[in-house]
């Protein structure tokens, strides 16, 4: 064998065999365990639905999935909201400035999770920015407890943190239309709004598609966000999931709640795949 | 035929480019008008300037007598068949051809019966509910014409439409630009690097080079009748036989003394080239004595080089199945009408 085949062997076995060994095989490990038991503090190995019989019967878990993914559907359509008429501002500049901007908007990507938190828990706080310019303005007269340690902080905290990796499938769906397919229509006598509505809008919704679907995932299985800012009122799934590894100590519980949250990932990655992304693109 | 169109002193520059120098250019109502140039020549420049895409630095555009320079792209009265056609993807082939009529307000059951009868005309009936990645190169040029003509602009713009098809499809759209132009009768503005293609389509052609208009004129005025060396040299392979303006009007050249017909000679003295076509010469036993340097056959026609006291003239002649009697090294003469033979300043 020559040299050339062996690393070609090499790559060919790293590109298969690490998403194998570092992702399939651990996701396998906890459906596994999701079948395991658990009695007072003693461990069973034997296998059993019980773990999934618990999440369908008790009342509590169904609608914390259910406030979860209302939750995660907010944050995306916030973001969509706040990030399709960046990333437009942002396709429309030319040259340089455009990827400057583009860059300085990727910074916050490159900061710890925890300190952009911190930051924007100190923001949201009573004593915080937001209050501060509030009363300075004369808005209110007391500091609000609206936005810091409740579902709402959550919202505002997880759309903040997330907003980037909105604004970037979109930006790269509305670079990819054609600028002629713009002068088409104006030539065509179509204003700009029509031009938007009818040409920019339609074919840059695969990529709004995309960056819900990407934030939804991200947001569905955040638990630090929630945590630190969701106070007692800002339950959410991912919490539930901790909170069995951490302080109930029924990891298979755990398991089984977190393989029902990957499904329900899959689900969301399959609705984003089919219908934002190349594919939906060209018919 | 009434103006429909003017350019009149219309500049353009890219940063420290100049692309279009004092363009003046009367587009008639009605008429097949084609740009031709090499790239870079700034053809396609006046097409969107007109088109509205880019705007003028200098001069005027003026439609029936009032300057739209600055008028917005929507509000002219013009449609453009674009290079790579910019069919909508998203859009059917009845979406895209409706475009046009949709966004002016027309009520559905209107658009619906103009898209039938435009989709009709270009051939394309049956294809209404197709997507543009289902179509052919030749079926979606025929969309963007469809697109272009629905709102019966005054004038069709239309961007080298035919540069990304194959050859043989390219002829059968040149035929069908033409049999729509005639059935429609709107102004076609054809811009095009190919010159077969400009003498094979336009009433008139204006040929461009370096931002400027060389000459503008009907297809066998640019071809038998150039003003300039380069449009001399800019259809086919001409003969340009360098000389100077003798005493009588006739150009002094190294193969003798040649009678040239010009719109306008120049002065005595002056620095000139002989041009004379290829196919206008015929040869004999009399005229011109050189001695043929090579024949080649090349289908219909056969070219051979001639050589003249030093100077290689090209002949061409039309092929014969038992040959030509002509041989490489033989001796032969050269012969031509007077009017053949054009003087261009050098």
């Amino acid at each position: 064998m020559t040299a050339d085949r062996i690393w070609h062997r090499l790559a060919v076995t790293a590109a298969y065999g690490l998403p194998v060994f570092f992702i399939l095989l651990p996701l396998c490990g906890f459906l596994l365990y999701s079948l395991f038991w658990v009695q007072g503090t003693e461990l069973h190995y034997d296998l059993t639905l019980v773990n999934y019989r618990r999440f369908f019967t008790e009342e509590i878990y169904i609608p914390v999935l259910r406030q979860t993914i209302v939750l995660c559907l907010e944050v995306a359509m916030l973001c969509i909201g706040f990030g399709y008429p960046v990333a437009y501002f942002l396709s429309s500049l030319k040259g340089r400035k455009k990827y400057t901007l583009l860059m300085l908007l990727l910074v916050p990507l490159l900061m710890s999770y925890i300190i952009k938190m911190y930051a924007i828990r100190s923001i949201l706080g009573g004593n915080g920015f937001l209050n501060r310019t509030l009363i300075a303005l004369g808005l209110i007269d007391q500091p609000l407890t609206f936005f810091v340690f409740n579902l709402n902080a959550v919202l505002l905290t997880l759309s903040v943190l997330l907003l980037p990796f909105a604004i970037l499938p979109i930006f790269l769906s509305l670079e990819r239309i054609p600028k002629n397919l713009l002068e088409a229509s104006a030539d065509l006598g179509g204003s700009n709004r029509q031009t938007f509505f009818r040409v920019i809008l339609p074919l840059s919704l695969p990529g709004v598609i995309s960056a819900a679907a990407f934030v939804f995932v991200l947001a569905i299985g955040d638990f630090l966000t929630p945590q630190m800012v969701g106070g007692q009122s800002g339950f959410t799934f991912g919490r539930v999931i901790y909170s069995q590894f951490g302080t109930a100590f029924n990891w298979p519980f755990g398991a089984a709640l977190s393989v029902i949250l990957v499904a329900l990932v899959i689900v969301a990655i399959a609705v984003g795949t089919r219908f934002g992304g190349e594919r939906a693109r060209v018919r | 035929m009434a103006v429909l169109l003017e350019l009149k002193g219309v500049s353009k520059a890219f940063g420290a480019t100049r692309v279009l120098e004092g363009i003046d250019l009367a587009v008639e109502d009605g008429e097949f008008i084609t740009i031709l140039g090499p790239s870079g020549s700034g053809k396609t420049t006046i097409l969107r300037m007109i088109g509205g895409f880019t705007e003028a630095d200098a001069g005027q555009i003026l439609l029936d007598g009032r300057d739209i320079a600055k008028d917005p792209i929507n509000r002219r009265p013009f449609n453009t068949v674009f290079q790579d056609y910019a069919l909508f993807p998203h859009m059917t082939v009845a979406g895209n051809v409706g475009y046009g009529l949709k966004v002016r307000g027309t009520a559905g059951a209107t658009v619906k019966q103009r898209v039938g009868e435009v989709l009709d005309l270009v051939q394309l009936g049956s294809f209404a509910a197709r997507y543009p990645a289902q179509l052919s190169g030749g079926q979606k040029q025929r969309v963007a014409l469809a697109r272009a003509i629905i709102c019966q602009p005054r004038l069709i713009l239309l961007d080298e439409p035919l540069a990304a098809l194959d050859v043989e499809l390219r002829k059968q759209m040149q035929e069908f630009l033409k049999a729509i132009h005639r059935e429609i009768k709107t102004t076609f503005l054809f811009v095009t690097h190919d010159q077969e293609e400009a003498i094979a389509m336009a009433d008139r052609i204006c040929v461009m080079n370096y931002g400027k208009i060389l000459q503008l004129g009907s297809p066998t005025d640019v071809y038998y009748r150039p003003r300039s060396e380069f449009v001399a040299r800019f259809f086919g392979d001409n003969n340009l036989i360098e000389g100077v303006v003798g005493l009588g009007g006739a150009v002094e050249t190294p193969i003798g003394s040649l009678a040239c017909a010009s719109d306008e000679m120049p002065p005595v003295g002056a620095k000139v080239f002989a041009v004379i076509r290829p196919e206008a010469i015929r040869i004999g036993a009399e005229g011109v004595a050189g001695q043929v340097v090579s024949v080649s056959f090349g289908g219909a026609a056969t070219v051979a080089v001639v050589d003249v006291a030093g100077v290689m003239v090209r002949v061409k002649l039309p092929s014969r199945a038992d040959g030509l009697p002509i041989q490489v090294g033989g001796r032969v003469g050269l012969s031509w009408l007077a009017a053949d033979c054009r003087a261009v300043a050098a």
